[in-house]
């Protein structure tokens, strides 16, 4: 009896391993089948807009009457059903391409007919996994490269281009939104080097007429879903009327969170949302308080407002320490008084900021060990001593930080207490 | 020690499944692919303080790269994951080092001693990495199944009665601590510079144990079953990465595991070899198989050998007076440091162009 006992659980050890590797090859084989379900099947990638183009296309074929399941994963992860209402991903735990599995599963249960994902792949190989495995689409869309995902993607935007060519494999068409010249002519080389087609697109290419009737989006964007529309045979005016009626990135809209008044002084505080390349953010920037950039907290400018005394909080991510030192290395100090840094980098960073023109007290940490109040943020806020009667604090942040979560929630409860007058 | 070898192995072996099953439905890691299975053997051998230890080693090391290493330098996450593990290694190196002056050696088998200085330095990151209620959940469930699975073997009396677990390798326990900082050391550097694959941190440590070449063509000729049979499932499967590790790891230790027990059988005795070293056979299969379908073949050789090189010439040096001694371990290092120079000075470029990519967004020229 004993002397079977090894045979007996070695053999049921082994058995188990080739269990499991059937079971998973099974898995692939069935995922695979459930794809030709869903046609067409688009995978869009990128650095910016990434988020918003899949809302877009979504909207666009869902007016289509295409059925469409969508998938983004940006400042937060969720899916998009056929019928528009939406659904958050529960991550149980890390983020990994295997979840577009079970997307692609809830996408047929749902009764739909075409998919459009977000990749959530930075990495090239897991790309071009995505892409070959997962998603086999037949038109992909790169937004744009940017210097971003530094360094997963590589450290300058023709490198994170030729990242981004990844897409292709398999593709029959790839449609990017990318402007500049040498960026664009390495993506393209590297698309054509997977044999698939490349469109060109640019928003600026676009009549006045057809980016009137779609303000709020970018127009990169919309050339880009305007061309995947023209490749699928969805008429442009389906296409322009549909994206009026897209869902939004939170935070799209306002980036304004709170307002809080602490005797003269009102503290604007902005959310840059999931802001992750410098680039992006200057637009942000200018977007969110185009007045008089560079002069001093207080003054004057032409139309008569007055600058505000700027906070720029920095959140860092520990596995992100390169966007770290891109952020402080784009924070100048004729545009910013004071920068709070959390997180990762801290050190890396406060150098770089000397070296911009912050004097050391200008620069500071900001730790949470736990949760904080909006109170108590704004005491910390005071203790950077500001001047003027409006400070504007912007957060540049990622869903990632703690802190930051840590930060929305406090001012979340802030204006959800009802005893509490929102100024 | 009283746990019998072949339970040993088939805990591991079925830790491993489990792992990667709890990442297949879930996406949750567990502070590394072998680490439920190696406390699941403390546990089943009773070893309370080596499992306090490793909590111990964890909650230091995820202190050091939180507060120090992420927090005052530039580093990648591959970094991050590098320098847990040395962190993890060299704290408990040191210890060790200086304890037994007053103890002497610590008498432990083989594949306690290389985890213990290891796995807390995986654990810290996956902590990091995936945070504490998810990595510790992921622990906890793979231990909690495996136990289960494993439990009525030993319960039930059917333990079988094989030699067990004991040490009997050829670094002098003496000198274990400065041969696994080595291994450690000389692995960070090769992978991040040299893009060389070296079987985990502690395979080419193993390779300077056994030191045997009947035992050693057993394990080459198992890593290539392992390998072949895992690059089959790969091109028929959809395999991440990560998957991709945890499934050439199931398959490279059921295949040395079963490669032992027919060698065995067959009367080899480069096999019976293996006992005395528990474990560890089945993991260095896995994570050699895991290198061969990742990397090319080459580089999985040139890695364990470069790596194996650095160790014996350290473990040579200590038979040298003491000031030799030192001179020949420091200059161990000192070539561990040339080996991975090209990867920091790469750290540093990284960290320059993104400084320049930063201040090209805010319309200023690059810094001089």
């Amino acid at each position: 009896m004993e002397a079977l006992i090894i045979p007996a659980l070695g053999t049921s050890a082994v058995l188990a391993a080739t269990v499991l590797v059937l079971v998973w090859d099974r898995r692939c084989r069935r995922h695979v089948a459930a794809l030709a379900d869903l046609s067409p099947r688009i995978l869009v990638t990128g650095t910016r807009g990434k988020s918003s183009t899949v809302r877009l296309l979504h909207a666009v074929l869902r007016a289509a009457d295409r059925a469409p399941w969508g998938r983004v994963t940006g400042t937060v992860a969720e899916e998009l059903a056929p019928t528009g209402a939406t659904e958050p991903v529960v991550r149980t735990g890390q983020h990994s391409v295997l979840e577009l599995f079970a997307t692609v599963r809830r996408a047929r249960a749902a009764g739909a007919r075409s998919l459009v994902v977000e990749c959530m792949a930075v990495n090239p190989e897991l790309i071009a996994l995505t892409q070959r495995g997962i998603i086999a689409a037949g038109v992909a869309l790169v937004t744009n490269a940017r210097a971003d995902h530094l360094e997963d993607q590589g450290l300058t935007p023709a490198a994170i281009a030729v990242s981004n060519a990844a897409v292709a494999e398999g593709a029959r068409v790839v449609v990017t939104a990318e402007h500049d010249p040498e960026v664009l002519a390495t993506l393209r080389a590297g698309i054509g080097g997977y044999g698939a087609a490349c469109v060109t697109v640019h928003g600026d290419w676009l009549p006045a007429a057809v980016r009137a009737r779609v303000p709020d989006e970018h127009p990169d964007n919309v050339a880009a879903v305007l061309a995947v529309a023209a490749l699928l045979g969805i008429h442009a005016d389906t296409a322009l009327e549909a994206m009026g009626s897209g869902s939004h990135e939170p935070l799209a809209r306002d980036p304004v969170t709170d307002r809080i008044t602490v005797g003269t002084t009102t503290h604007t505080f902005v959310n840059l949302g999931s802001i992750n390349d410098p680039e992006s953010t200057r637009t942000a920037l200018d977007a969110l308080d185009p007045r008089n950039t560079h002069e001093s907290p207080g003054a004057s400018s032409r139309t008569g407002a007055r600058r505000p005394f700027r906070i720029a909080i920095v959140h860092s991510r520990w596995d992100r320490p390169l966007r770290s030192i891109e952020f402080a290395a784009f924070l100048e100090r004729r545009e910013f008084d004071r920068v709070l840094l959390t997180g990762a980098a801290y050190r890396p960073m406060r150098r770089i900021l000397h070296q911009q023109g912050f004097a050391r007290r200008e620069v500071r940490p900001l730790r949470t060990w736990s949760a904080i109040t909006a109170g108590a943020l704004v005491r910390r806020l005071r203790r950077l001593r500001p001047t003027g009667p409006d400070v504007l604090v912007v957060q540049m942040a990622n869903v990632e930080s703690t802190t930051a979560v840590r930060i929305e929630r406090a001012l979340a409860r802030r204006r959800s207490r009802p005893d509490q007058v929102h100024p | 020690m009283s746990l019998d070898v072949e339970l040993a192995r088939f805990v591991l072996l079925v830790s491993v499944i489990v792992v990667a099953v709890l990442y297949v439905r879930t996406q949750r890691v567990t502070g590394g692919t072998f680490t439920p299975g190696y406390l699941a053997i403390l546990l089943f051998a009773g070893e309370w303080a080596v499992l306090g230890s490793i909590v111990a080693f964890t909650v230091l090391t995820v202190v050091v790269v939180r507060l120090v290493v992420v927090r005052w330098a530039v580093v990648t996450k591959p970094w991050v994951y590098g320098l847990g593990v040395v962190v993890s290694t060299t704290s408990h190196a040191a210890l060790r080092g200086v304890l037994q002056l007053w103890d002497g050696p610590p008498v432990l088998a083989l594949f306690v001693v290389a985890g213990l200085y290891v796995t807390p330095g995986i654990i810290a990151y996956d902590l990091i990495h995936q945070g504490l209620r998810k990595t510790t959940a992921a622990i906890a469930i793979a231990l909690a199944v495996t136990a289960a699975i494993a439990s009525p073997v030993l319960l039930l009396g059917f333990a079988p009665k094989g030699p067990s677990l004991s040490f009997q390798g050829r670094i002098d326990p003496d000198w274990w601590w400065l041969g696994v900082t080595v291994a450690v050391w000389a692995t960070l550097a090769l992978r991040m510079a040299r893009r060389l694959a070296t079987a985990g941190y502690v395979g080419a440590l193993f390779l300077v144990e056994t030191a045997r070449w009947d035992t050693i063509l057993i394990l080459v000729a198992c890593c290539a079953a392992g390998a072949l049979v895992t690059s089959l499932v790969v091109r028929r499967a959809i395999l991440t990465p990560r998957l991709r590790f945890q499934f050439a790891v199931v398959i490279g230790a059921a295949t040395a595991w079963t490669a032992i027990y027919w060698g065995q059988r067959l009367g080899i005795d480069g096999a019976t070899a293996l006992d005395a070293f528990t474990i560890e056979p089945l993991l260095v299969v896995g994570l050699v198989s895991a290198d061969l379908v990742r990397a090319r073949p080459w580089r999985s050789v040139v890695g364990v050998l470069a790596a194996t090189a650095l160790i014996v010439a350290a473990l040579a040096a200590t038979a040298l007076p003491p000031v030799g001694a030192v001179g020949g371990v420091a200059l161990v290092f000192v070539v561990i440091l040339a080996i991975a120079r090209p990867a920091i000075v790469e750290l540093f470029r990284a960290g320059h162009a993104a400084e320049v990519a930063g201040r090209a967004a805010a319309g200023l020229p690059p810094r001089a």
